[in-house]
């Protein structure tokens, strides 16, 4: 299937668990997410995903962080836009590199350069950090010569400094520019209940009409904070939340994004695939 | 290039990389920094949920844990307790992160020996001591089928005696005696039991044996007496020597020893030379 065609299509995050699944569970799948990161580390995951339309994500251009990531990891990325022939690039609204502050402290992603915190984190959310991000945005978009979409994280903490919401955030962005947006249901929910608000309520303000693709994954809570989970099966509400938005837009795809357990169980895949399909033709998205 | 904004990420970013650093900054009377963003910041709440930010990155960063010990983390995770062991193992995984190139393998060692450390040190608390199990269960696996075999036919010169050959028992495969609270084989459905229930504990003893031509875990429970034996003959002992430390031990007779010696061969765990 031509992602490039008409209609949604739902796809699966990659993990170590697909290399065990057979014709049939794959033909299930309209695509296969895969993180550049992973590519990057090895690169033979290709080979053994080859029959399937691929989408590349991404984290590594840190596109809410003030450093530059360093030109071997950009022609890398362009080396694999090419290669997946992904119709966009899903990166984070986040920053994983940061500029040192002590020349002495020593990491192991990224020897002899900036902060590689080797995770996703949400920025500091003001009129200058949506400014520096359209900017960004823009240039990789021309720079890559492919769309740029971009996720919402997961927010665990208010970083300082920061004066907006992240649906706040957002909307800044998309108003000020074409931007389109990759909808983490999970991560919003997440948001939702760490900072105590309805996320059904709070879907209303999200710029659904931008929303180009939707990621579904678990949750869990520890020490009373909700996090992220895609090692777990996703709530009730995240498939409620999914209709909402569905009835909304008409994003191009959605993805279970279940690619922390290498030994994830097939039938719990195979719910979750049933209860995003009884979504999308419920609410006549397809 | 917006400099505050630059400097805010890069002390969050030292502080989630950076133990100490991060303690720090909550200390008001000490000066990690010149300028701290935490400062005026209701910080102790942000803190807080920045170093358990921290630890659910280092959780992540052990995703593979998940081929090897997917029921020591399903436990964890069950119990509610997976940021706090992360939480206390925060600055040992910062500091394997300092040692450039480390394997996953020894990575993956490590933070065993520290979470066979930290469940002993919580042993009160039921669920540390389910954990405890199932983590003795699975790594006992995971080691046991990465050992190398003893080679059947190795030359011992010790063993050599006229007609002594073929009276000296190996055992097929890898075999480990480990004291289990809990039988291994019951530790899934412990713990995908929707049962509240605390599971009652009672040592006893149990053998994994792996025959790696079949690729075959199997556990069984046996008596002290007989994992004794059995760690003596895996020890390569000619059957003189099982005899004398066996008899020294005072726990088996003559008799017993070989009544057992042959059940061990019927069974195929146990041959003779």
């Amino acid at each position: 299937m031509n992602l490039r065609s008409a209609g949604i299509h739902i796809g699966l995050a990659y993990n170590g668990y697909i290399d065990s699944l057979n014709e049939e569970q794959l033909k299930e799948f309209d695509y296969i997410e895969i993180p550049f990161e992973l590519l990057h580390y090895d690169e033979l995951v290709l080979d053994r995903i080859i029959k399937k339309p691929l989408i590349l994500h991404c984290a590594s251009l840190s596109m809410a962080g003030y450093v530059e990531p360093a030109e071997k990891i950009k022609t890398a990325i362009k080396k694999f836009i090419s290669s997946t022939g992904t119709p966009w690039v899903g990166e984070h609204l986040s920053f994983i590199l940061a500029e040192k502050l002590d020349e002495n402290f020593y990491e192991e992603y990224a020897p002899g350069e900036p902060y590689n915190i080797g995770y996703t984190v949400g920025p500091v959310m003001n009129k200058a950090s949506v400014d520096h991000i359209i900017e960004k945005i823009t240039r990789y978009r021309n720079e890559f010569e492919i769309p740029f979409i971009v996720e919402n994280s997961p927010v665990y903490f208010t970083t300082p400094g920061s004066t907006m919401s992240q649906i706040e955030f957002i909307n800044a962005i998309c108003n000020q520019s074409d931007t389109e947006l990759l909808l983490d249901l999970t991560h919003f929910y997440i948001t939702a209940h760490n900072f105590s608000f309805d996320p059904i309520r709070a879907l209303k303000k999200f710029p659904m009409e931008r929303v180009k693709e939707i990621h579904v994954s678990g949750v869990s809570t520890d020490q009373e904070i909700c996090w992220d989970n895609h090692a777990g099966k996703a709530p009730d509400i995240i498939f409620k939340m999914l209709e909402i938005v569905l009835k909304n837009c008409k994003p191009t795809a959605i993805t279970l994004e279940y690619n922390w357990a290498s030994n994830f169980p097939w039938t719990t895949i195979s719910d979750e695939l049933s209860k995003v399909k009884e979504k999308v033709y419920k609410t006549g998205a397809l | 290039m917006n400099l505050q904004n630059a400097y805010i990420q890069s002390v969050c970013a030292r502080a989630i990389l950076d133990l100490s650093f991060l303690n720090k900054l909550g200390n008001k009377k000490t000066a990690a920094l010149k300028e701290n963003p935490f400062r005026d910041y209701s910080s102790a709440h942000n803190l807080n949920a920045l170093r358990l930010f921290s630890a659910f990155i280092a959780k992540v960063q052990h995703n593979y844990l998940w081929n090897d010990f997917p029921l020591t983390i399903a436990s964890l995770k069950r119990s509610g307790k997976e940021l706090a062991v992360f939480s206390a193992y925060l600055e040992l995984h910062q500091q394997n992160k300092r040692i450039p190139g480390l394997p996953v393998e020894e990575k993956k060692q490590r933070f065993v020996c520290f979470l066979q450390r930290f469940l002993e040190e919580n042993k009160q608390d039921h669920s540390c001591r389910l954990t405890s199990e199932i983590l003795l269960f699975e790594n006992t696996s995971r080691l046991l089928k990465r050992s190398p075999v003893s080679p059947v036919l190795k030359n011992k010169s010790g063993y050599r005696g006229r007609g002594l050959l073929k009276t000296i028992p190996f055992v097929n495969g890898n075999i480990k005696i480990c004291a289990h609270a809990v039988n291994p084989a019951l530790l899934n459905s412990i713990l995908n039991s929707a049962s509240a229930a605390p599971v009652p504990f009672r040592k006893k003893t149990f053998c994994y044996w792996y025959n790696k031509e079949k690729d075959e875990l199997r556990i069984f429970e046996i008596s002290k007496q007989v994992g004794l034996l059995l760690s003596i003959i895996d020890s390569e002992k000619n059957i003189s020597a099982i005899r004398a430390l066996t008899l020294i031990s005072g726990k088996l007779s003559l008799g017993n020893l070989k009544d057992i010696i042959q059940a061990l061969v019927h069974e195929g765990i146990v041959s003779y030379r």
